[in-house]
């Protein structure tokens, strides 16, 4: 097609395409610039995190902590598990799931379901708070008590 | 040929036409751009108020120390428990509670006083705020393999029945709470769900899954809101902008005013009695209900027989067996049997037990926010976990 010979119509060059593409980046990029994703993600990682120091926090005070950990000296890894898991189900609110970890000696997430362990790696966001204590055996051992909080929904039992 | 004159092509005229649709449009973006960073401005602000309120009301004790024997003095509100002068982080003052529902009363409630403005100011000046104290308990939890299940338990006034069988592919539960000659029931059949039934302030939650069956209880054990004694709801229903903070706590159900324990008993002929001291400050005598608790080592022993503000002799005021549990002041009104009703200021009991010398019993002056249930008296010796929310809107 030649513009010689039909000298009607418009020219809608690769630079124009580009310009308005610039353009439209630009009016998408200010219209999206504020938007509610951002508070959510500000206060909601905050509100997260305060779950999971509040619940360590309110764990030591009623004594929970101190039942569990001993339960584990005791090598009675059964009692301190079932302990935890009704307290921390008790404390947390339901949306929230969680990984409770004493150093290598125990793992405890909200339900024996298979899937949490997958839960936890996919989980987008995850809070933590640590506390420690100490464990004697032939030398004292500090191990860290940590709470892993995310939201998510809970899963069955098998 | 006249060859002035204005050319306006169809070129011009569509170049135009982009420029005025680029222009409005840059103008609406614009527009977006300051109503969104104004709605983001005020979503944070409200956000950042409610956390910074929760935080101030769970880990600090408030200004001055000691605001709670004088309220008009308050300058800063602070919920936490005081340990010499420090605060205990999320252990929460129930007393401090009771005191902020008092003066959340509407007859209390007017802002040119200098407390109200105290806790106006932590939410940003705005009255528009709500404060629940929640209590999650798990009550039974049963695995469904054979499950024929049936038990009773009364709760804060509210007698929860729950009935449950699994009847093979399906588990049939029905559920019935009952208070006040009033009654709420639910039903559910179906291999895996989660039934609710409310009543008053409490609910249980029935969840059905995974071979197990979980029955939880909710409480609200406190709402609170700026004239909650003449409203029946704080409006917050009605905001499209609510900010809804939660911290997990540690408290009680009431404040314990005094306390003696493992009192036994000591042979005659000395007779000695015990004696237990409580202070009552001014206005608390309306501002809370009193009690008087007894936890004893066994059902029905050691007997015990407690006079109030008055030594021992002629017929006791409260006696156990069989009550562990006395109410001296009410409602705002003594108890007609006692002889010398509580004061403001100085109080005592004279204590006196008998029963074997591995018997023994404690006893606890609680005090509760007037017109609260009998079993938060009852429960508050003992800490238990709950759930602050706070409820903050514009």
């Amino acid at each position: 097609m030649s513009f010689r010979r039909d000298k009607k119509g418009f020219i809608f060059s690769l630079d124009a395409a580009l310009a308005m593409l610039v353009m439209l980046i630009m009016m998408a990029g200010v219209a999206r610039v504020v938007g509610p994703e951002l508070t959510y993600g500000q206060h909601g990682y905050l509100r997260l995190e305060r779950y999971a120091n509040d619940t360590l926090e309110v764990m030591q005070l009623l004594g929970t902590m101190d039942n569990i950990v001993d339960f584990v000296r005791q090598g009675e890894n059964g009692s301190a598990k079932s302990l935890a898991r009704a307290e921390l189900r008790k404390i947390l609110p339901e949306e929230v799931q969680f990984k409770f970890v004493i150093g290598d000696r125990l793992t405890v997430y909200p339900s024996d379901a298979a899937g949490w362990s997958t839960a936890f790696s996919n989980a987008k966001e995850i809070a933590v708070a640590t506390r420690m204590s100490t464990f004697s055996e032939n030398y004292i051992v500090f191990e860290p008590i940590t709470l892993y909080v995310w939201r998510g929904s809970t899963l069955g039992e098998n | 040929m006249n060859e002035r004159g204005q050319i306006f092509t169809l070129d011009m005229f569509f170049a135009l036409t982009l420029t005025l649709i680029m222009v409005s449009y840059s103008g609406l973006a614009l527009e977006q751009a300051r109503r969104q960073t104004e709605e983001y401005t005020m979503r944070y602000s409200l956000e950042r108020t409610a956390n910074d309120a929760s935080d101030v009301l769970v880990k600090t004790i408030g200004r001055p120390v000691g605001w709670e024997n004088d309220i008009t003095t308050l300058e800063t509100l602070g919920l936490a428990e005081e340990n010499d002068g420090r605060p205990v982080p999320n252990e929460l003052d129930i007393g401090k509670l009771g005191l902020l529902r008092e003066l959340c009363r509407a007859g209390n409630w007017d802002p040119s006083k200098s407390e109200v403005q105290a806790v106006m100011d932590l939410f940003g000046g705005s009255e528009n705020f709500e404060i629940k104290l929640i209590r999650k308990d798990l009550l039974w939890r049963k695995l469904l393999a054979g499950l024929d299940y049936e038990n009773v338990i009364t709760l804060f006034g509210v007698e929860i029945v729950v009935d449950a069988e699994n009847m093979g592919t399906v588990i049939d539960v029905q559920v019935e709470l009952e208070w006040d000659k009033e009654k709420e029931t639910g039903a559910e059949r179906a291999a895996e769900f989660t039934l609710v039934v409310q009543a008053e302030n409490l609910s249980v939650e029935v969840i059905v899954g995974g071979g197990v069956m979980e029955v939880w209880s909710k409480i609200t054990l406190w709402d609170i809101w700026p004239g909650w004694d003449i409203e029946d709801s704080s409006g917050v229903e009605s905001s499209f902008e609510v900010a809804v903070v939660r911290r997990s706590v540690a408290t009680r159900s009431g404040t314990i005013r005094g306390e003696v324990r493992s009192l036994v008993h000591i042979p005659s002929p000395s007779w000695n009695d015990y004696t237990l001291n409580f202070e009552i400050k001014p206005g608390e005598l309306d501002t809370f209900d009193w009690y008087i608790l007894l936890r004893p080592s066994e059902k029905s022993s050691p007997t015990t027989h407690i006079w109030v503000n008055r030594p021992a002799g002629g017929n006791s005021d409260y006696d156990f067996p069989p009550d562990t549990i006395f109410s001296p002041r009410y409602h705002g009104a003594d108890d007609p049997k006692i002889a010398n009703p509580l004061v403001e200021g100085s109080n005592y009991l004279t204590i006196r037990v008998r029963g074997s010398k591995w018997q023994w019993v404690d006893v606890y002056i609680i005090a509760v926010p007037s017109c609260t249930s009998l079993e938060a008296a009852r429960l508050a010796p003992d800490k238990v976990s709950a759930t602050l929310e706070v409820k903050l809107w514009w």
